[in-house]
């Protein structure tokens, strides 16, 4: 594999041969000069292509001018901030959700008392959307054959100092505020979704600057599997557990707790790290799966 | 009249800040080369964002939510120049014309 400075010296004496070292790649000998060739266009074409040149900007302004309007006279006809007349504020549900939430879920963040309490089932949902998503995804694109990493991509985008340096400055700071996005979910503005894209950012910051070999010695396919099934085995038992309670009057041991302690709110904690754990894995996921087909 | 100043004094940093990224945008698109058009979008990241986030810490006044901007512009001015910095090491890498744009200087240590 050439090295960064390698290839800039041989540009400098003029030797630099756009083949690439395919010693790892197998036996597909792939040029980088050919995509750089230029096409020669026919006449028609041109005049297509300027045509549509010319075109497009107008077209866009037109439909941009035309968006702006709509939005900007949806936007004039929205309440003022604050105001008793807006139809959620004179909505049955939604005044029971602001009076009641506190005293009944103990989050004091009521936005996280009405999706992980009151309409838990909805979430569950969508975690379960997102696991059906990752599994289509994987279904479509792992192949079993382990792809070796191209020599280009390492070339040009791994071996490269001050990326690294700097993700290893930011990349623990990034997984620190999500894991505080997450944890503070009922305390405040966060939660699990919100949080665990955080963290599969950071993930895939890593990844991108220090390959994935690195990352697969924590999370690999059985890992993956094996987290991502837990929390949502650990979403389904625990809410209808509560649910069932619910229904019945009976008594939870997942109660509301104090309300402004980190340890309160119930069972709105650990449905919040189970969210976040199913995101950051998916968001992962796709982007490993995308990239090089595998976990 | 403090706040008359304070007033005048963000307006003057949030304006600047519109100026600089409103002619970063127009370099964005009316550049061809593409270290040229990288160099126009870093400018809106680091100093546009720089004088729009000094115009709002002037704006504010509390301590909190200047801490809070000092640190967005500390996160944003480590990563951003890195993604610039990624965009001009591809283009270094596969660009067979690039001799025709740019002029290398060699430095001793590098040899």
């Amino acid at each position: 594999m050439k090295k960064f400075k390698e290839w800039l010296r041989d540009w400098d004496e003029g030797t630099f041969d756009f083949t690439i070292d395919t010693a790892a790649a197998g036996n597909e000998e792939s040029t980088v000069s050919e995509s750089f060739e230029k096409t020669a266009l026919t006449d028609l074409e041109n005049r297509e292509f300027r045509l549509f040149s010319r075109a497009f900007p107008i077209t866009a302004v037109i439909l941009a001018s035309v968006m702006i309007v709509f939005l900007l006279s949806a936007v004039m006809r929205l309440p003022a901030f604050g105001s008793p007349h807006t139809p959620p504020a004179e909505s049955v549900t939604i005044q029971r959700y602001i009076e009641n939430g506190l005293s009944e879920t103990g989050a004091i963040n009521i936005v996280a008392g009405v999706i992980l309490d009151y309409r838990a089932f909805d979430t569950l949902g969508e975690s379960h959307v997102l696991f059906a998503a990752a599994a289509a995804v994987f279904i479509l694109m792992a192949s079993a054959r382990r792809r070796p990493e191209s020599p280009r991509d390492q070339a040009i985008l791994r071996d490269d100092p001050i990326l690294r340096n700097t993700t290893k400055v930011l990349v623990p700071i990034i997984l620190l505020f999500g894991l505080y996005v997450i944890f503070n979910g009922h305390l405040g503005p966060g939660g699990g979704f919100s949080g665990g894209s955080i963290i599969g950012g950071g993930l895939i910051m890593y990844e991108m600057s220090y390959g994935p070999t690195r990352l697969q010695r924590v999370l690999n396919l059985k890992t993956y599997k094996i987290t991502v099934l837990v929390s949502l085995l650990f979403y389904s038992i625990a809410k209808c557990y509560s649910f069932f309670c619910g229904a019945n009057s009976l008594h939870t041991i997942f109660g509301p707790g104090t309300p402004g302690r980190i340890f309160s709110a119930g069972l709105i904690l650990p449905l919040n790290m189970v969210v976040g754990i199913v995101v950051s894995c998916t968001l992962y996921g796709f982007y490993a799966l995308f990239m090089r087909e595998q976990i | 009249m403090s706040n008359i100043l304070r007033m005048i004094l963000s307006s003057i940093l949030l304006f600047s800040g519109i100026l600089v990224i409103w002619v970063s945008v127009f370099g964005v698109f009316r550049f061809r080369f593409v270290m040229n058009r990288m160099q126009s979008a870093a400018m809106i990241d680091t100093l546009g964002l720089f004088l729009i986030l000094t115009g709002l810490m002037v704006v504010s006044g509390e301590l909190s939510v200047i801490l809070k901007l000092v640190l967005i512009l500390l996160f944003q001015w480590v990563g951003s120049p890195i993604a610039s910095h990624m965009v001009g090491r591809l283009e270094v890498s596969v660009d067979p014309d690039l001799r025709e744009h740019v002029v290398f200087e060699r430095h001793e240590e590098d040899t």
